[in-house]
């Protein structure tokens, strides 16, 4: 990690521990989930504003319940590079264009200026710099995402899976051992207002 | 390529062994090639009690694997194509872990990998020709992880031990296929492993007992004789893939913009190569074509070359389509800076004229390994017995990358039909000949008609045998008893066998003739066992190479790699008597 | 083309790569064996066969019971699941060997670009209705339907296939040449053989036999007629007792020089009589039905569809290579090289696995078998086992105060470097690390190293609570090359010397020493090429660990009867293996 030295406030801390870049651009806040412990660093953009507009009648939440707006739903303990930006995704539906939200798991980490137009994203995953992941496209636990990548739209990315290119195709697995690598608890202290230095 | 013919050096591959015979030491050992099909009973082969202990449950997964310089292939026996085929690169030869080939900065450099492995050979296995200074390892390592790519990736098996059966090139050195195999034996544990050749797996694959292998391979053309399942006679020459792309190179480097590949700083390696062989080899596969034969078609029909297979008006055609002109655009990404070419595309046929047939220079003027295709196909048949080569002429088989070629499989065939139209099956040759030749009365001396009338598709009309007389009647000829042939003709069938007409046939391919061949529990001869392997063949792990060579020399068939130490004993002792 | 980033690295190399040797008995003429008479060398990271056998930590195993490093290579492995990567549903084993190794529902992917391919209306309004929503799908289309990628817009319909169903494409497919031509499987054709004869002999019945032997058999069709063929002739009562002796004389008899690697005849035993006729007794295939196939060479329409063809409607190798053998044409030779001839890619089927000691037998790692479920039972790795090394190149700040340092600063030729090599105990016992390198790294480019302090004593580690509550502390001692001191540090800190012998710094389970690199240049005297990865410093290092464990039980009581019943006696334990160390590029000049 660089050892740029944040200056003070760069960061609004919420009360669980989401750090939010003054810098970052999130739209449509209310629609925008963050589990805790999050980190979205200067640049970032959230497009929370681009909601369903069709409710799903299959739905089980329509039954009463307020209809559920979320856009964008993020877990704990995820990263969001500089200029990163989440998009969910949006398709015709039944004769209607309609976004569906984006979900995104627990400790995951979205590299400098990637795209994220996925359907859901699981838990510990890793995506790279420059990554541009498609509409719709699922990405399940233990991935990891190399710079670069182009994900089609659509593409269902299996766990424990690494992928890369242009589009994206399965390059290896992620081994037994390399599980612990996806753990993000250690580099969310090191950003925010008063950073944690990185361990040696 | 070949060692000189005399002198036995250690890795002396089996090409040198089975070239023709000259006045070397293997004379007196070996029996005349030229009958194959009389047994000498001076010879004797060691008892047969060697016979493989495999004998095959159904319920057993056998896994057949298929080496070839550049790729193998893996899957089931009784499965009618492989499972998986996986590619000898570059990107192969990685550390785990090393993912650099996907990283967007990341440009393979081919110049730094043709100066270390030379252009190309970081995509093949092995370079058969020449064992000196390969390391044997690094062979067994690439085995290795090939094949643990082809089980994971595409066999999806487990580790458990399972019967191999594995189809070699039949020319490979000795010491390869050792290597080979204690990579085999030490890392996947198969309890046996069996050898089969390609030109018999691709045989059988075709449905037929006897058959000219035409193997247009990547590092040479191949040609081997099979009779009643054995390999008579093998040709080689370095006519092949391979070098169809450095001709390919060629052209392509001829029409870059001058100074576009400008020289490196060090300008004195002795070859210069502008373009990277694997842009080179992906055009090579794209727009590389082969030109009809020259032979005019009038002629040959005059001739009554009806013989031929399929050869149906539609033939015409060909030489209008190459009339058309156009100019084809081929991008090039490798050489700086990349560029566009625009070439004429009839020039695209040239790389494969120049690799194959060479047909500037005289016939004479070729070196034995470096024969043009056309001339090697007619001088493995003419090197034939009479009755051995009346049926592998007519059965041709095509096999390798160069089948790929669009027009070349036809052009080799039209080629040999023309010689064979010219000289017929005379070894001698000139004017004398000629004039023999030209002589109506001595031409009808020699004719016969042929025994069987023709079933196949190609049957000649007796009329046009006759006509052609010169070269039929030797091709028909039929000098000695086949002891199948006479057993079916007892049994219940009487169809002969088409016989002395130039045809080729289809196989299914060596992987899938390999995978017939260990469905129909046919046991191989050389199945080898694990435990002798690994204390047998080290133990004689100096003598087994030798042993082995020798053994191949003769017969890597009864005996095998195993029972070698019993098989010859005079001549390869001096060489490795001290062993 | 800009310079991949260096990072640095730690590669592994795993034991077992020297023991496939050792497997035989040493033989010095051996042509294999050559490499066990340099099994004292120094291990060179840059030779070829180097590759083969070095992985990261992550990559490696361990077994508790051998006390070994494990890597993918020497594991014996298990298949717990098979499934689909992209619709994610599992597989019986039992479907695996019928239905082949690719998914057979409707996962395919491009053949062009390698994208996934969804099924698509041909409709093109709705581009993107896919498989994600059962409504698309369920709603009645009279255009059919094709299989579109979703990156480059390739659609079957450019190779002329098109779907009547959504659903079950793969089924489809196998009846669907390029085209748009409909094509028997040999299954169907067998069926449909079959249901001819028992109509009789009328004359449609005739006709329509003749339609299906006319086609030109595909791949599969002729494997299944030959395999029919060679049965039929195998299974011949009259064959049996056919020729014997004439055959049994030919096999064994024939000169050596004539049999070669295989010889059907000689296969059994000379009792074993009633095989070997039979095998003699095969006779050669006379026509399709029996699978023999007179080559069609005439390729001239194909020559002119090249001849009109662009460079782009050819297939790449890559394309080519990715195809699966198609089974539904005959053999396509040159026509392979067309984009028409493309096939959609089905899915190639993924497995989960378990992991096996090759030695001992226990499994080291068991993942559990649902496809979803990313836990695992068993998972013994080898950074629980052995101390990680992380690398950083060591500053010392100067007069001139701090001078920051990136591991992506180019080395310069000659002009010594200290790196700092932090090694991580994951263990409960203190360890004793011992560290050899060679003096000058092996390879054309020789650069000096020194290790400063080869031998030293890493404290244990705690356990997880421990860690917890340490947290905060930690991370206070832990210390940047900006942060300046720590309590630990053992050089002096006035002029931040360098002491041979001397650890840099130590923490609760880590210890960090300096090694001293001399970086070679870079310059062939023979006017040659830098190979690739040859501007790396790459250090071979020995690392040797020795700790004293208890005996059996005490470590979560797994191996029963492993060790002595004593159970305060300490056990000697120790591990050695060789590892490589990139610690920067060095600036060509």
């Amino acid at each position: 990690m660089s050892s740029r030295r944040a200056p003070r406030g760069e960061y609004i801390e919420t009360d669980t521990g989401n750090k939010v870049a003054r810098k970052a651009t999130l739209v449509g806040t209310q629609n925008i989930m963050l589990g805790g412990k999050t980190v979205i660093q200067p640049e970032v953009m959230i497009r929370g504003d681009l909601i369903r507009s069709i409710q799903s009648s299959t739905s089980s939440s329509a039954a009463g319940a307020p209809p559920n707006n979320t856009a964008v739903a993020i877990g704990r303990y995820c990263f969001l590079s500089r200029g990163a930006c989440l998009r969910p995704p949006g398709r015709h539906y039944k004769g209607a264009f309609t976004y569906m939200p984006l979900r995104i798991g627990d400790h995951v980490f979205v590299g400098l200026g990637s795209v994220i137009q996925a359907a859901s994203i699981g838990s510990h995953v890793h995506i790279g710099a420059r990554v541009v992941v498609g509409e719709f496209a699922i990405i399940k636990d233990y991935v990891r995402v190399l710079d670069g990548t182009v994900v089609p739209p659509n593409m269902v990315v299996p766990s424990f899976t690494i992928i890369a290119g242009q589009p994206a195709r399965v390059i290896g697995e992620v081994p037994e051992g390399g599980h612990e690598a996806f753990e993000l608890r250690e580099l969310y202290k090191t950003v925010g207002n008063n950073p944690h230095p990185a361990p040696s | 390529m070949a060692a000189p013919g005399g002198a036995p050096a250690i890795h002396r591959s089996v090409a040198n062994i089975r070239s023709p015979p000259g006045p070397s030491s293997s004379s007196h050992h070996h029996h005349q090639p030229h009958h194959p099909s009389t047994p000498s009973r001076s010879v004797v082969v060691p008892s047969p009690n060697f016979g493989s202990p495999s004998s095959l449950r159904a319920d057993e997964d056998v896994i057949v694997v298929d080496f070839g310089t550049r790729k193998l292939q893996v899957g089931f026996a009784g499965d009618a194509a492989p499972r998986g085929c996986v590619w000898f690169g570059p990107d192969q030869q990685r550390r785990v872990g090393d993912f650099r080939d996907w990283h967007p900065d990341y440009k393979y450099d081919w110049r730094q990998a043709a100066g270390m492995w030379g252009w190309g050979r970081d995509h093949e296995l092995w370079q058969g020709g020449d064992v000196r200074g390969t390391d044997l390892g690094l062979i067994g390592d690439k085995i290795e992880r090939a094949l643990r790519e082809g089980f994971t990736k595409y066999m999806l098996i487990d580790s458990r031990p399972r019967r191999m059966v594995c189809v070699f090139p039949s020319g490979l050195p000795i010491p390869m296929l050792s290597a080979a195999l204690d990579s085999l034996f030490s890392r996947f544990q198969p309890p046996t492993i069996s050898l089969l050749s390609s030109p018999v797996a691709l045989s059988v694959g075709a449905g037929v007992r006897s058959a000219l292998v035409v193997d247009l391979g990547w590092a040479e053309t191949v040609i081997t004789s099979v009779y009643e399942y054995r390999e008579v006679k093998t040709t080689r020459s370095v006519r092949g893939v391979r070098y169809l792309v450095d001709q390919t190179h060629k052209l392509l480097a001829k029409h870059l913009p001058d100074g576009s590949a400008a020289k490196s700083t060090d300008g004195a390696e002795e070859e210069e190569y502008k373009l990277s062989f694997e842009e080179c080899n992906d055009i090579a596969t794209r727009m590389v074509w082969c030109k009809p034969s020259k032979a005019p078609a009038a002629t040959q029909k005059a001739e009554g070359l009806e013989t031929l297979v399929e050869q149906d008006e539609s033939e015409n055609s060909a030489p209008s389509a190459i009339q058309r002109p156009g100019r084809v655009e081929i991008p090039l990404r490798s050489c700086r800076p990349p560029t566009t070419l625009n070439l004429p595309w009839e020039e695209l046929s040239e790389p494969c004229e120049n690799a194959f047939f060479d047909s500037q220079y005289s016939r004479s003027g070729f070196d034995d390994h470096e024969l043009p295709l056309d001339l090697l196909v007619y001088r493995s048949l003419l090197q034939l017995p009479l009755d051995v080569r009346a049926l592998c002429m007519s059965r041709i088989i095509f096999t390798g990358g160069g089948t790929n070629v669009l027009g070349l499989r036809r052009r080799i065939f039209d080629d040999v039909s023309e010689i064979v139209r010219e000289r017929g099956w005379e070894a001698v040759q000139g004017k004398a000949f000629d004039q023999m030749r030209a002589n109506p009365k001595i031409k009808r001396k020699g004719a016969r008609q042929a025994t069987g009338g023709p079933t196949g598709v190609a049957s000649p009309s007796a009329e046009n045998q006759e006509a052609d007389g010169v070269w039929h009647d030797a091709a028909n000829t039929l000098p000695e008893v086949d002891p199948i042939e006479e057993q079916l003709k007892k049994g219940q069938d009487k169809r002969p066998r088409v016989q002395g007409q130039l045809r080729a046939i289809e196989s299914i391919g060596a992987w899938s003739g390999a995978s017939l061949i260990t469905h129909l529990k046919a046991s191989t001869v050389s199945t080898i066992d694990r435990d002798v392997w690994l204390q047998h063949g080290a133990a004689g792990a100096s003598k087994a190479a030798d042993v082995d060579q020798k053994s191949q020399r003769q017969s890597l068939g009864p005996g095998g790699l195993l029972r070698a130490a019993n098989v010859g004993t005079s001549w390869t002792l001096g060489v490795w008597g001290t062993g | 083309m800009a310079p991949l980033p260096f990072s640095p690295y730690t590669f592994i190399q795993c034991p077992c790569s020297d023991s496939t040797l050792l497997a035989r008995p040493a033989d010095a003429k051996s042509p294999t064996g050559a490499d066990a008479e340099e099994d004292e060398r120094t291990f060179d990271p840059r030779a070829p066969r180097s590759n083969y056998s070095l992985y990261p930590l992550e990559y490696l195993l361990y077994c508790e019971d051998c006390h070994q490093i494990r890597c993918p290579r020497c594991v014996s492995e298990e298949i717990a699941t098979y499934y689909c990567p992209s619709c994610l549903f599992e597989v019986p084993s039992s479907n695996l060997k019928s239905e082949g190794n690719r998914c057979t529902r409707s996962c395919f992917q491009c053949p062009i670009c390698i994208g996934p391919l969804s099924v698509t209306t041909q409709e093109t309004r709705h581009p993107d209705a896919n498989l994600l929503s059962a409504d698309n799908a369920a709603t009645p289309h009279s255009g059919g339907f094709s299989l579109t990628c979703s990156y480059c817009h390739w659609s079957s319909t450019e190779i002329g296939v098109d779907f009547d169903k959504p659903n079950g494409i793969h089924a489809q497919l196998a009846k669907i040449r390029n085209g748009g031509e409909s094509r028997l499987t040999a299954k169907e054709r067998k069926e449909r053989r079959k249901e001819l004869s028992h109509r009789g002999d009328s004359a449609a019945a005739a006709a329509a036999r003749e339609e299906i032997e006319e086609q030109v058999p595909d791949l599969e069709n002729q494997f299944a007629n030959l395999k029919s063929f060679y049965n039929s002739q195998l299974a011949d009562p009259t064959a049996a007792d056919n020729g014997l002796s004439t055959l049994g004389d030919l096999g064994f008899s024939s000169p050596s020089s004539l049999s070669r690697i295989m010889n059907l005849y000689t296969g059994g035993k000379i009792s074993d009589n009633k095989a070997k006729s039979r095998l003699g007794a095969i006779r050669e295939a006379l026509t399709p039905e029996e699978g023999l196939l007179v080559a069609n060479l005439d390729e001239a329409a194909l020559i002119s569809q090249l001849h009109q063809s662009e460079h782009c409607d050819t297939a790449s190798m890559a394309q080519i290579t990715s195809q699966p053998p198609n089974l539904g044409e005959p053999a396509l030779h040159g026509a392979s090289r067309f984009t028409s001839s493309l096939r959609p890619i089905p899915h190639l089927l993924r497995t989960k696995r378990s992991k096996r000691c090759p030695v001992c037998r226990h499994i080291i790692s068991k993942p559990e078998p649902k496809v979803q479920t990313t836990r695992f039972r068993i998972r013994l790795v080898a950074g629980s086992y052995i101390p990680s090394i992380s690398i950083k190149p060591l500053t010392l700040p100067g007069p001139s105060g701090s001078s920051s340092s990136n591991p992506s600063d180019l080395l310069i030729s000659l002009k010594p470097v200290h790196y700092l090599l932090t090694f991580k105990n994951p263990i409960f016992e203190t360890i004793k690390v011992t560290l050899a390198t060679p003096a000058a790294t092996p390879g054309r480019f020789p650069s000096k190293v020194t290790v400063l302090c080869p031998q030293f004593d890493i404290d244990a580690n705690t356990d997880v609570w421990d860690e917890a509550l340490k947290d905060n502390d930690r991370s206070d001692k832990s210390s940047r090359n900006s942060g300046g001191t720590t309590r630990q540090r053992r050089g002096t800190e006035a002029g931040y010397q360098l002491e041979v012998g001397k650890i840099w710094e130590r923490g609760r389970n880590w210890v960090s020493i300096v090694v001293e690199v001399v970086p070679a240049s870079l310059r062939l005297e023979d006017g040659g090429m830098l190979r690739e990865d040859e501007d790396i410093l790459e250090i071979p290092m020995f690392v040797r660990i020795e700790w004293e464990a208890e005996n059996a039980g005490d470590d979560g009581g797994i191996v029963p009867g492993a060790g002595g019943k004593d159970k305060d006696q300490k056990e000697k334990r120790e591990l050695a293996y060789w590892c490589v160390l990139g610690l920067g590029k060095i600036k060509q000049n």
